[in-house]
C-alpha cells in the first residue's frame, strides 16, 4: 500500500489508486482511449478527400460537405465536384488525412493484393498504401482504422445490452432472494395475467412490425421495441389495477412469496447451457446480415456472467446496515435497490464488462472472418483477415488485421485483470 | 448425493427441451420455402399448360406432405380470434404468410378468405383460356404479376399490383378481374379490427411439425440437406468423427500440458519462471485462434514462404486404405499436427491459468500449513495434499472447454479444410442450407449439455466436501 492509498478512505478511491499502481492495466486504459479516438475520428484519419482544400481559387471542406449530405440530407456538392477524383485533381493547396483512401474504395491499379513494400502505382509517396491492399485493391490501413470503429461499437453496444439485462436480473435476484418479495395473491395473479396479455399485444401482435424494424437498423428497431415495452407495461398495469380492490377479499389478500432468485437462477442456468457462440453463428447465418443483429445476439446471450456477479454482490450488500437503515426509513424497495444497494455492487461487474468486450470483439471478428454476420461490403478486421486466405503470399493481409484484433482483445483482457485485482483486496498484496 | 445426481439429470430434460425449442424456432425463421428448395421445378412459376401446372402443384403438395409441412407448427397456438385455426393448411408458404398479415391488419377472416378464393379462381381461369396465343406476352406478364400479388402482404402494394394487372388484362379475364377488385376493396370495408385483439388458444395435439421434428431427432433423423438432397444424419455422421478426434486429442493434450505448467507457476509464485509462464499464457490466451491459424497457413504451409506442413485437409490425395496402418496414421498425424496445435493452445492457456489460481488458493489453506508444520517434504505437501484438492475445479472446466471447442471448430475447420462438423456447417452457411445449420446447432448444443452434465456429475463424485442436501 502506498501513501496515497492510505490517505483516501473510500473503497472506490482506494480501488482507483490500486488500479493506477498496476502499470499494464493503467496504460491499457489509456490505449483503449486512444483506440476510441481513432474510432471516432476514423474519417479524419482515413478518407479519399482532403479535409480542406483550395480548388480553382475556392476553399472547400470536402469531408464536412459529405457529412452534411449523409447526416442531414443536404445537397452541398456541385455535380462536377461530387464526381471529382480529388487525389488526381490539381489543387492549389490541401490538408489531407493521413491515409488517402476510404476502406471500401477499389484501387484497381493496385489490385490484386499489393504489399506495403512492393512497387505501387501511385502518384506520390503520401498516396501509397502503407499497409498494402487486398484482393480488390482496397487499402488495408484505411480498413483497419475504420474497422476500429466497428469492433469497438460491437464491443460496447453488445456488452451494454448484456449489462442492462444482467444488472437488472442480477440485482432483482440478489436483492429479493426467495423470501423478501411479498405481494398479495390478487396482485400476483392479476400481474401475471396482465404481463401475458401485455406480451400478446406488445410483442406477439407486433412481431411482423418488429421483425421489419430489425432489418431497417438500430433506431427504428429501438423505437419499436420501446413502444412494445410501453404496451406491455400499460396493458399489464391496466389488468393489475383492480388488485387494489381484490386485496381486501380473503382470497386476494393472502400474502405470497415470489421466488425471484430461484426463477432467475434457473433462467441463468439454462442460458449457460446454451452454446452461445454456436447460437450466434446459427442466427447470423440464417438472418439477413446486419451489424446491429450481431450486436443484439451477442448482447442477448452474454449477460449471464454479469447477472451472476451482480447477484452475488447484492446478496452481500443487502445485509449491510445502511441498507437496513434505508429500509427502516421507509424507502421503497425500488429506491433502496437502485439508489443505495446497486451502486455499491457494480464494481465486479466492471470486470465482466471488460472481459465481455474482449470476447464480443473476438466473436464479431470471427463472424466477419467467416463472412457471415456483417454485410459483405463492410470492411472489418475479420473480413480483412479472411482475405488473406484467398490471396496467396499476402503476408500483410494475414499479419495486420489479426494484430489489430489481438491488440484490442489483449488490452481489454489486461484491463479486466487490472480492475479485478484492484477491487479485490485479497488479491491486492500479490 | 444420489438425490442430487438424480435432480441434476432431471434438470437436463427441461434444458434440452428449451434448446430443441430454440433450434426449432430458429429453423422456422429461416427465409424461403423449404418445399421449393427440395423440388427442382418451381411450383409457383413453372407450367404454361394446365396439365403441367397441375402436375407441378401436385408434386409440391406431395413433397409438402412428405416433409410434414402440412401439419400445424406446435402442440398449440395462440392466435387472434380473427385467425382461423386452419390457416396452416394453405400450401404456399409465402401466400400463407401474406394472408396471415392481411388477417392481422383487417381482422376479418371471411373477407380475406374470399380474396384468396378469388385469387385461385383467377389462376384457374387463366389456364382455361391459355390455348389461345394471340395475347402472347401480356398473358405471361399477367400470370407473373398474379403470383406476386398472391404473396403480397401490404394493402397498398396489393392495390398497386392490381393496377399493374389491369394494364395486362385480356378480355376473357375481365369479369374475374372485377371480382378480384371487389374482394380487395371489401377488405378495409369489412374490417373487424377488434377480432385481432382477442387472443385465443388453439389445441392441435401431437400431430405437429415440432413433435415430428423432435421424434425424428431422437431417431437420428435430422431431415434432408438442400444442397445434395442427402440425409443430414449421414452427412454429419461422416463429419463428426473428425471433429471428435481432433477435439479429443487437443483436450487431452491441453490438460496434460496445462496441469504441470500451472503447478510450476503456482509453486514458484512470483519467481521469474512464474512471471514468464504467466505472461506467455496471458498472451496465448488473447491470441485469436483464427489469426494464428491463418498465419500458420500463409507462412508454414506451402504458399510463398515455408512449406513445413500440408495446406489443409486430413490426408494426402493419394491416401488409400491399402496403405499399412503405420503409413496411414503417419499421414493423418502429418496433416493434423498444425490444426491440433492451434486447437490446443487457447484452452491450454486458459486451463493453466485456472490451475495456477486454484493451486494458489489451496496452498493458502490451513491444512497445508498443518502438513508443512508436521514436517512433510514439500513435494508431498504439494502433490498429495494441495494438488489433488485443486484439481477439482479444473476437471469441471471440461464443461466450458468442450463447448468452446465445438464452436471453435467452425472457424478452425474452415481454415484447415478439415471435413468435420464445423466445415460442413460453414459450407451450409455459405450455401444457405438451413436444415444442416440447424442440425449442427442442435447436435452441438446437445453435446454441450452432455459435457456440462458429465462435469457436474464428476464434480459431485470427486468432491466429498460439498453437501447436496441443501442448495
Amino acid at each position: 500500500m502506498t501513501n496515497v492509498a492510505t490517505l483516501s478512505h473510500s473503497p472506490r478511491a482506494r480501488a482507483w489508486e490500486a488500479f493506477k499502481q498496476n502499470r499494464p492495466s493503467y496504460y491499457s486504459l489509456w490505449a483503449v482511449c486512444v483506440l476510441a479516438v481513432i474510432a471516432l475520428l476514423a474519417d479524419v484519419i482515413a478518407y479519399n478527400k482532403p479535409l480542406v482544400a483550395s480548388y480553382q481559387g475556392r476553399v472547400i471542406w470536402p469531408l464536412f460537405r459529405d457529412y452534411g449530405e449523409s447526416w442531414f440530407g443536404l445537397r452541398l456538392w456541385e455535380e462536377d465536384l461530387r464526381r471529382m477524383d480529388w487525389r488526381g485533381a490539381e489543387l492549389d493547396w490541401a490538408v489531407w488525412p493521413l491515409v488517402r483512401y476510404t476502406p471500401e474504395e477499389l484501387d484497381l491499379r493496385n489490385a490484386p493484393a499489393v504489399g506495403p513494400f512492393s512497387e505501387q502505382i501511385v502518384r506520390s509517396f503520401a498516396e501509397r498504401h502503407f499497409l498494402g491492399t487486398d484482393n480488390l485493391g482496397r487499402d488495408v490501413l484505411s480498413g483497419l482504422i475504420h474497422g476500429t470503429r466497428i469492433s469497438l461499437t460491437v464491443g460496447l453496444v453488445s456488452v451494454g445490452i448484456a449489462a442492462i439485462i444482467g444488472i437488472l436480473l442480477g440485482a432483482l435476484a440478489g436483492y429479493f432472494g426467495d423470501t423478501s418479495l411479498q405481494v398479495s395473491r390478487a396482485s400476483l395473479w392479476l400481474g401475471f395475467v396482465g404481463i401475458l396479455l401485455g406480451l400478446y399485444y406488445g410483442f406477439y401482435l407486433r412481431r411482423f412490425v418488429l421483425g421489419e424494424a430489425l432489418g431497417q437498423g438500430f433506431f427504428p428497431f429501438l423505437g419499436n421495441l420501446l413502444l412494445s415495452l410501453c404496451i406491455v407495461g400499460g396493458v399489464g398495469g391496466l389488468v393489475w389495477a383492480p388488485s387494489r380492490l381484490l386485496k381486501r377479499t380473503r382470497w386476494g389478500g393472502k400474502r405470497v412469496h415470489i421466488w425471484v432468485d430461484l426463477t432467475i437462477s434457473r433462467v441463468i442456468e439454462v442460458m449457460i447451457s446454451l452454446p452461445t457462440t454456436l447460437l450466434i453463428f446459427t442466427v447470423a447465418a440464417i438472418a439477413k446480415p446486419s451489424l446491429f443483429l450481431v450486436m443484439a445476439v451477442i448482447g442477448l446471450t452474454s449477460w449471464t456472467g454479469i447477472a451472476r456477479f451482480t447477484r452475488g454482490e447484492m446478496l452481500k450488500v443487502r445485509s449491510l446496515e445502511y441498507i437496513q437503515a434505508a429500509r427502516a426509513l421507509g424507502y421503497s424497495d425500488v429506491r433502496v435497490m437502485f439508489l443505495h444497494a446497486l451502486p455499491n455492487s457494480l464494481a465486479p461487474v466492471l470486470v465482466s464488462i471488460a472481459f465481455g468486450i474482449a470476447s464480443a470483439v473476438l466473436v464479431e471478428s470471427g463472424l466477419s472472418f467467416l463472412g457471415i454476420g456483417v454485410p459483405p461490403t463492410t470492411v472489418t478486421w475479420g473480413s480483412l483477415l479472411s482475405s488473406a486466405r484467398s490471396a496467396a503470399g499476402a503476408w500483410w493481409l494475414a499479419v495486420f488485421p489479426g494484430l489489430a484484433i489481438f491488440i484490442v482483445v489483449t488490452l481489454f483482457n489486461i484491463l479486466g485483470e487490472g480492475i479485478r485485482d484492484s477491487i479485490d483486496p485479497r488479491l491486492q498484496s500479490r | 448425493m444420489g438425490a442430487y445426481l438424480l435432480r441434476r439429470v432431471l434438470f437436463f430434460i427441461p434444458t434440452l427441451f428449451v434448446i430443441t425449442l430454440l433450434s426449432f424456432l430458429i429453423s422456422q425463421s429461416a427465409p424461403g420455402d423449404p418445399v421449393e428448395q427440395m423440388l427442382t421445378a418451381k411450383a409457383g412459376s413453372g407450367g404454361e399448360q394446365l396439365a403441367e401446372r397441375q402436375a407441378t402443384q401436385q408434386a409440391y403438395l406431395d413433397k409438402r406432405r412428405e416433409l410434414g409441412l402440412d401439419l400445424p407448427l406446435f402442440y398449440f397456438a395462440i392466435a387472434p380470434l380473427a385467425e382461423p385455426d386452419t390457416l396452416y393448411r394453405i400450401p404456399q408458404v409465402k401466400t400463407q404468410e401474406a394472408l396471415r398479415r392481411l388477417v392481422y391488419e383487417f381482422g376479418n377472416w371471411r373477407s380475406v378468405q374470399r380474396y384468396y378464393q378469388v385469387l385461385q379462381r383467377v389462376d384457374s381461369a387463366f389456364f382455361s383460356i391459355s390455348s389461345d396465343t394471340s395475347w402472347g406476352e401480356r398473358r405471361t406478364d399477367f400470370r407473373a404479376i398474379l403470383i406476386l400479388l398472391s404473396q403480397e402482404k401490404e394493402y397498398g402494394e396489393i392495390l398497386y399490383k392490381l393496377h399493374q394487372l389491369q394494364n395486362k388484362l385480356i378480355p376473357p379475364l375481365y369479369p374475374f378481374y372485377q371480382e378480384l377488385l371487389a374482394a380487395v376493396e371489401a377488405l378495409p370495408k369489412e374490417a373487424q379490427p377488434w377480432k385481432v385483439y382477442i387472443p385465443v388458444v388453439h389445441w392441435y395435439g401431437i400431430h405437429n411439425q415440432y413433435h415430428r421434428w423432435l421424434t425424428g431427432l431422437f431417431r437420428g433423423d435430422f431431415g434432408i440437406s438442400y444442397q445434395d438432397k442427402r440425409p443430414i444424419s449421414q452427412k454429419l455422421g461422416e463429419a463428426i468423427r473428425w471433429s471428435l478426434v481432433i477435439n479429443f486429442i487437443s483436450i487431452l493434450l491441453a490438460y496434460f500440458i496445462a496441469i504441470p505448467l500451472g503447478v510450476t507457476s503456482a509453486v514458484h509464485r512470483g519467481a521469474l519462471r512464474d512471471r514468464a509462464v504467466s505472461f506467455t499464457l496471458f498472451m496465448l490466451y488473447s491470441l485469436p485462434s483464427f489469426w494464428v491459424g491463418t498465419m500458420a497457413i500463409v507462412f508454414l504451409c506451402g504458399g510463398d514462404y515455408l512449406s513445413l506442413f500440408p495446406p489443409g485437409g486430413v490426408q494426402s490425395t493419394e491416401h488409400s486404405g491399402e496403405w499399412s496402418l503405420i503409413a496411414r496414421l503417419g499421414d493423418w498425424a502429418y496433416h493434423l499436427v498444425l490444426p491440433v496445435i492451434v486447437y490446443t493452445y487457447g484452452s491450454l492457456a486458459f486451463l493453466s491459468r485456472q490451475m495456477r489460481t486454484a493451486l494458489l488458493e489451496t496452498l493458502q489453506q490451513d491444512y497445508i500449513r498443518t502438513a508443512r508444520a508436521k514436517g512433510l517434504p514439500e513435494a508431498v505437501v504439494i502433490w498429495k495434499h494441495a494438488f489433488r484438492n485443486s484439481l477439482i475445479p479444473i476437471i469441471t472446466l471440461l464443461a466450458s472447454v468442450f463447448p468452446a471447442m465445438i464452436s471453435g471448430s467452425v472457424i478452425l475447420e474452415t481454415i484447415f479444410s478439415i471435413p468435420g462438423m464445423g466445415f460442413v456447417s460453414y459450407g451450409a452457411m455459405v450455401a444457405r442450407d438451413y436444415p444442416v445449420i440447424i442440425a449442427v446447432f442442435t447436435i452441438g448444443a446437445i453435446l454441450t449439455l452432455i459435457g456440462i452434465l458429465i462435469a457436474d456429475i464428476l464434480y459431485a463424485v470427486v468432491d466429498p466436501r460439498i453437501s447436496y442436501t441443501k442448495r
